[in-house]
């Protein structure tokens, strides 16, 4: 599904992943956790294709091809989702026309027919039941006026609109309250297919009791340290991170 | 023995044959009147304060000329519609292009009985056209009479070194209703002008609605002025879509002289390439218990400028005034300017007034985002534009309008 090698990237000439590794295969579900600054978030932007981030390095191959090569829509064309951490507010445009919108190129892409305005509906309707969404908010202008915890939750809801094959979490459960974290998760668990893989990067191991992973790792300085199974989250819950980079810097 | 001292106009009307143009009995007395002010006007230059940001040299030095002409005119139709069309090529009204040369309170200025009023001495423009008008439409809704469908203003101008002088006369009785479309186009390559003056009354508890559609391209120069007197209880709403021309200048001019009024003034422009479009509008509160409203968008691409020049007076008696101005911009390139300039005079104390003007960089994280949901660069961009002038172009109240407006716009 996903096979990154030896990433590099910089922002403004500030090295900060510095040689990435991660394979990712279909309906795994990858934990990425790590201290602030160890480049969690410039991971999850450098794969969606944000021109901030300049790739000074490395490769990615995602289903067969190379992802670095592709604009940002191509990568979702081809079915990879970011689920923002801070999702943008657009005054003006409407949800659902939006949704509707990316649906189709992402049809038209892959050759497909439009999809109807009825089956839309019906689509809406249904996924955002997934995230109780109001349906208010469906047709209200892209995140203006959300709430944190709506923002978060219509991220999913795109989500769960745009069935990607690959989707990355960054920090979705930052500054949620445990029940908008309980409503997301069960979002997400329920577009767990045994296909579609996730990679959740996260601050915090409370997500990872809702959405359970197969594997966890630890992203320090720009690379991944140490990766483990579900107990490795709970072990950094309990210690911190300084035994991990303790561990590091004695190697070094 | 008598001394002729040229006036500073001399030249440039030198190439204009009034033989050529239709007699206007209702014009008579101004258009003497507004002669001898042109003996003693000149062009405005950037020194004046309400041209301060539109040089208007190119439209002195050509030697423009009045022009009777052919085309075809279809392609600016609106589709679907069933009003009354008027067609003005080079300003000369065509009937055989029109769809009749009369309505229900609709006739050619070249039949009105009225005496119409003479300019301010000091308009350059409006003597101007009031001194050789090429021809019109008088609007005459009487009282408690509505107009039961829109009527249109088709103007384009076609040929070289053309210039066209419509004047149209807007009138509603009390308690009457009408709208009225003016759209602006040309046809073919030449360089062309247009001079357009409204004029327009609306009585108590009236009300008019006037949108107007700008497209004249390449080589097209546009100066459009309306001067708009509200009575009593009126209510007067304009639009102004300006979507290609050379320079394109809007002149808004509305006086507010009875309580209960309610005024909107929309706008949006979107100059590509080098071109330039000014809006200058002066809302003027001389009464108490009005309420205007005024939103302006713009885009503006390439090395193109943009001008807002929004005045509102609220003269000491306007007390329990609602005056809200508004100026929004993107900037789509790093050449691209704009000036703007949102001005409230105020001279009463118990009032209620706002402005506000911003000019930015486009959102390119919005861009991100939307692009990250799959939507291509350039889909994303025309989906924040049209969301940026939604707010002026989806509050048009005629569907087919708003349609046809929508499907020319760039």
């Amino acid at each position: 599904m996903l096979e990154i090698k030896n990433l590099q990237a910089q922002v403004e000439d500030n090295p900060i992943l510095r040689g990435l590794n991660l394979t990712v295969k279909p309906g795994e579900v990858h934990a990425i956790m790590g201290p602030n600054g160890s480049g969690k978030s410039t991971l999850a932007s450098v794969l969606a294709g944000n021109e901030d981030y300049e790739v000074t390095g490395g490769e990615v191959d995602f289903l067969g091809k190379d992802l670095l090569d592709m604009d940002t829509d191509e990568r979702a064309k081809e079915g990879l989702f970011l689920a923002f951490q801070y999702p943008v507010e657009i005054p003006g445009v409407s949800n659902i026309n939006f949704l509707r919108t990316a649906l189709n190129e992402i049809r038209e892409h892959h050759g497909e027919e439009q999809v109807s305005a009825k089956d839309f509906l019906k689509m809406v309707k249904e996924k955002s039941a997934l995230v109780e969404l109001d349906g208010k908010l469906t047709n209200r202008s892209v995140n203006e006026g959300f709430s944190g915890g709506e923002k978060k939750r219509n991220e999913i809801f795109q989500l769960a609109m745009l069935e990607p094959k690959l989707a990355i979490l960054d920090e979705t459960d930052s500054g949620l309250d445990i029940d908008a974290l309980r409503i997301v998760s069960q979002g997400v668990n329920a577009l767990r297919d045994g296909e579609r893989s996730f990679v959740v990067i996260t601050h915090y191991q409370r997500l990872l009791d809702y959405i359970v992973p197969d594997y966890v790792h630890v992203l320090y300085k720009g690379r991944i340290v140490k990766s483990g199974d579900k107990s490795l989250a709970l072990e950094l819950e309990e210690k911190g991170y300084d035994w991990i980079k303790e561990e590091i810097e004695a190697e070094a | 023995m008598s001394v002729v001292t040229a006036s500073a106009l001399t030249d440039f009307l030198a190439s204009w044959d009034d033989q050529l143009l239709p007699a206007i009995p209702a014009l008579e007395g101004a258009r003497g009147a507004a002669r001898e002010a042109l003996d003693a006007l000149a062009f405005p230059t950037t020194r004046t304060e309400a041209w301060k940001y539109t040089r208007l040299g190119r439209i002195e030095r050509t030697a423009w000329s009045f022009q009777r002409a052919e085309v075809d005119v279809d392609a600016f139709r609106i589709p679907g519609f069933d009003g009354v069309t008027a067609v003005f090529v080079n300003g000369f009204f065509r009937p055989e292009l029109s769809s009749a040369e009369s309505g229900a309170y609709i006739q050619l200025l070249d039949n009105s009985t009225e005496s119409l009023p003479t300019p301010a001495a000091d308009q350059l423009f409006d003597n101007l056209n009031v001194a050789y008008t090429t021809g019109g439409v008088h609007l005459h809704v009487p009282k408690g009479q509505s107009l039961e469908r829109p009527l249109h203003l088709l103007h384009v101008t076609t040929g070289e070194d053309v210039i066209a002088q419509p004047h149209h006369v807007l009138h509603v009785e009390e308690s009457a209703t009408a709208t009225v479309f003016a759209t602006f186009h040309r046809a073919g390559e030449g360089k062309h002008f247009t001079n357009a003056l409204f004029s327009g009354s609306v009585a108590a508890n009236a009300e008019l609605t006037l949108e107007k559609f700008q497209e004249v391209e390449d080589a097209g120069f546009l100066i459009c002025t309306e001067r708009v007197d509200q009575g009593r209880d009126s209510r007067f709403h304009i639009r102004t879509v300006t979507n290609s021309g050379t320079l394109v200048r809007n002149t808004l001019h509305i006086a507010i002289n009875g309580q209960g009024c309610e005024t909107n003034l929309f706008g949006t422009y979107s100059p590509r390439g080098k071109e330039h479009v000014d809006n200058a509008t002066v809302v003027d509160h001389r009464v108490p218990n009005c309420v205007s409203n005024e939103l302006y968008k713009g885009i503006i691409w390439d090395q193109a400028t943009g001008v807002f020049n929004g005045k509102v007076f609220v003269r000491e008696d306007a007390q329990l005034t609602n005056a809200f101005q508004q100026n929004n911009n993107i900037l789509m390139s790093e050449q691209a300017t704009m000036n703007s300039k949102p001005e409230l005079e105020i001279y009463a104390d118990d009032v209620q007034c706002s402005h506000g003007s911003t000019t930015g960089q486009f959102d390119e994280e919005a861009v991100f985002y939307l692009k990250a949901r799959g939507i291509k660069d350039i889909n994303a961009r025309k989906m924040l534009i049209e969301a940026f002038r939604g707010e002026v172009i989806d509050a048009i109240a005629d569907e087919g309008f708003r349609a046809f407006v929508v499907g020319r716009l760039r």
